[in-house]
């Protein structure tokens, strides 16, 4: 108890709120870009996809790190604040999941089923909202996760382009195990960061798990 | 009358392509009319359907449903529905909120629209199977439920691009006979795209579509008894075809001379078609019109198919006939017999570019050329 005591005056509670609300702007920015990108890949509507698939997945190939200390100083150039900044620089880093997600989610999608839905009456947007989007849900849940891990566990990019001064989860449990010694605290804090996580992909394995047992017969 | 959809004109061309997709095809159906469009693979048959559904443009010509041009308007509002050769069902919907579909895009409330579809799924005799998921349907079950969703749309006319093609033989026929319900009982105005001959027969007219042109637009009687050209014949088969020449109404070949219907208004060089089931096989020594050595016997369903080479061919190279007999007609491969040919009324010609150099055909063409004169 004495660890939990401690985190909560480390400012724990503040810390999993900040990482939450990253994390979910990420999820909000990266999961429609990467919808977009992976339409257009897993449907072949590019008709050169080769330099678009390399410069979207250029992130995760270059090191984080160089790619964050590159950015920071564009971002220090052009005045932009370290929060807008960070979800910003992070979305690019969480594009890559939500696309190639995406890609695989429409690559199993027949492009016909939107000209069925314009044929029976449905606009070119009714039939993206009404069909193709529903029918990608799981997709969907998935690229949403993938973007929303990349926001809440990140470090690096978090301490490089926040200065220290934006104090997340993961900050807090790095600082705690570089430099307190206090292995509760760092104990208690690495739970604390790991748990929601946990949670949400427990809360959705049960919720596609219950999906697909109703739709057997 | 104002046809209910009328293709008019129509030239489409793939990007890319050397020759076009659609070429000139004129096309009218009438309201609460079936017709069929016929055609191999890669004639122009989908494309069609997509041309006239807004799903393609073509680059020249004009669609109008009841008499107004629909060319500029978007496939949702040119009040048809269109029903693929594969079903299509949402999968994040249950059947009857497939069938529903179009009905709560026009703003009926989920109840309404469940309710009228309930009909639809009724009409396919899927009654019970509302509630399932489209992964948990069959092949047919997903052919019907596609069909009643295409109902539903309630469209001015259904276009049908192959739809019960991925079926099986016995699927396909209760399909068939679905379509005949569903006719009886909705009186649609439907295009349906086919290359089965058996589905073909359950429309009224017949559009034969080769290489982006229509051939023939007839009853499927009228096209294999008199099929305008040698594409429709050889499209729907079993046509004996024996180049020659036609003079006054009468065909002359190597084989002799034969009367033709009246209604085969042709002159010159043209081929005769008999059709194989039109011939009859004989004893060699009896009053047969050619006579000739087997030299294959094919089963064919319920019938055997020979063929006959015969003695004396019509042109200077060998000539075969195909004679459909009944199963279990004693003929084996090098047996001789003859060969008897229909009268007028099972004979039909059409203009043809095979040459034929038999003395009896150049002896006509003399006579031809000197009466010109």
């Amino acid at each position: 108890m004495r660890g939990w005591q401690e985190a909560l005056d480390a400012g724990l509670p503040a810390a999993l709120i900040r990482s939450c609300l990253l994390g979910a702007a990420v999820a909000l920015i990266a999961t429609p870009l990467g919808a977009t990108a992976g339409r257009a890949l897993g449907w072949r509507l590019l008709r050169r996809p080769a330099l678009p698939s390399v410069v979207l997945l250029a992130p995760v190939v270059l090191a984080p790190f160089a790619v964050a200390m590159g950015l920071d100083v564009v971002i220090l150039r052009l005045g932009i604040p370290e929060e807008i900044a960070l979800v910003l620089v992070l979305s690019v880093f969480a594009l890559p999941y939500t696309t190639f997600t995406m890609r695989a989610t429409y690559l199993g999608l027949d492009p016909a089923l939107e000209e069925q839905a314009r044929v029976l009456g449905a606009s070119s947007r009714q039939a993206r909202h009404r069909v193709t989007l529903p029918a990608a849900t799981t997709g969907l849940a998935t690229a949403t996760g993938l973007a929303f891990l990349v926001g809440w566990s990140d470090y690096a990019v978090t301490l490089l382009i926040g200065g220290g001064q934006i104090v997340t989860a993961p900050m807090l449990l790095g600082s705690s195990a570089a430099g307190s010694g206090n292995d509760a605290l760092t104990a208690t804090l690495a739970i604390a960061a790991s748990l929601p996580p946990l949670a949400a992909l427990a809360a959705f394995t049960y919720a596609a798990s219950r999906r697909s047992r109703a739709a057997r017969p | 009358m104002t046809a209910a959809l009328h293709l008019s004109s129509i030239t489409h061309w793939h990007p890319g392509g050397d020759q076009p997709t659609l070429a000139d095809v004129d096309l009218e159906v009438q309201e609460g009319e079936m017709i069929a469009v016929l055609g191999p693979s890669g004639s122009g048959k989908t494309t069609l359907l997509r041309v006239a559904a807004g799903l393609e443009r073509p680059e020249s010509g004009d669609v109008r449903l009841a008499g107004t041009s629909v060319l500029d308007v978007p496939p949702e509002r040119r009040d048809l529905t269109m029903m693929f050769q594969k079903p299509h069902l949402f999968p994040h919907l249950n059947v009857l909120d497939n069938i529903a579909f179009a009905d709560r895009l026009r703003g009926r409330s989920r109840s309404q629209s469940r309710t009228a579809a309930q009909r639809y799924l009724d009409l396919v005799h899927l009654g019970d199977l509302g509630r399932r998921r489209p992964r948990q349907l069959s092949g047919g079950q997903e052919q019907r439920v596609a069909l009643a969703r295409a109902l539903a749309a309630s469209g001015r006319v259904m276009l049908l691009d192959e739809p019960f093609s991925a079926l099986d033989t016995g699927l396909r026929t209760s399909m068939h006979q679905l379509l005949v319900e569903v006719r009886a009982a909705l009186d649609p105005t439907i295009v349906l795209v086919t290359h089965d001959l058996d589905e073909a027969g359950l429309a009224e007219r017949v559009a034969v579509l080769v290489e982006g042109r229509i051939e023939q637009c007839d009853t499927i009687s009228a096209l294999y008894t008199a099929p305008k050209t040698v594409a429709v014949a050889r499209l729907l088969g079993g046509f004996n075809e024996l180049p020659g020449i036609v003079e006054s109404g009468v065909h002359h070949s190597g084989l002799g001379a034969f009367v033709l219907p009246a209604a085969a208004h042709v002159e010159g060089i043209a081929l005769l078609l008999v059709r194989k089931e039109r011939l009859a096989l004989v004893d060699p020594e009896a009053a047969a019109t050619v006579t000739g050595r087997v030299v294959e016997v094919r089963q064919s369903g319920p019938h055997q198919n020979v063929v006959v080479e015969l003695d004396r061919p019509p042109a200077d190279r060998r000539a075969r006939v195909e004679v459909e007999v009944r199963l279990g007609t004693a003929v084996r491969p090098g047996s001789r017999v003859g060969v008897v040919l229909p009268g007028p009324e099972g004979l039909w010609a059409v203009s043809g570019h095979v040459p034929d150099h038999s003395p009896q055909t150049q002896e006509a063409r003399r006579r031809q050329s000197g009466s010109r004169l």
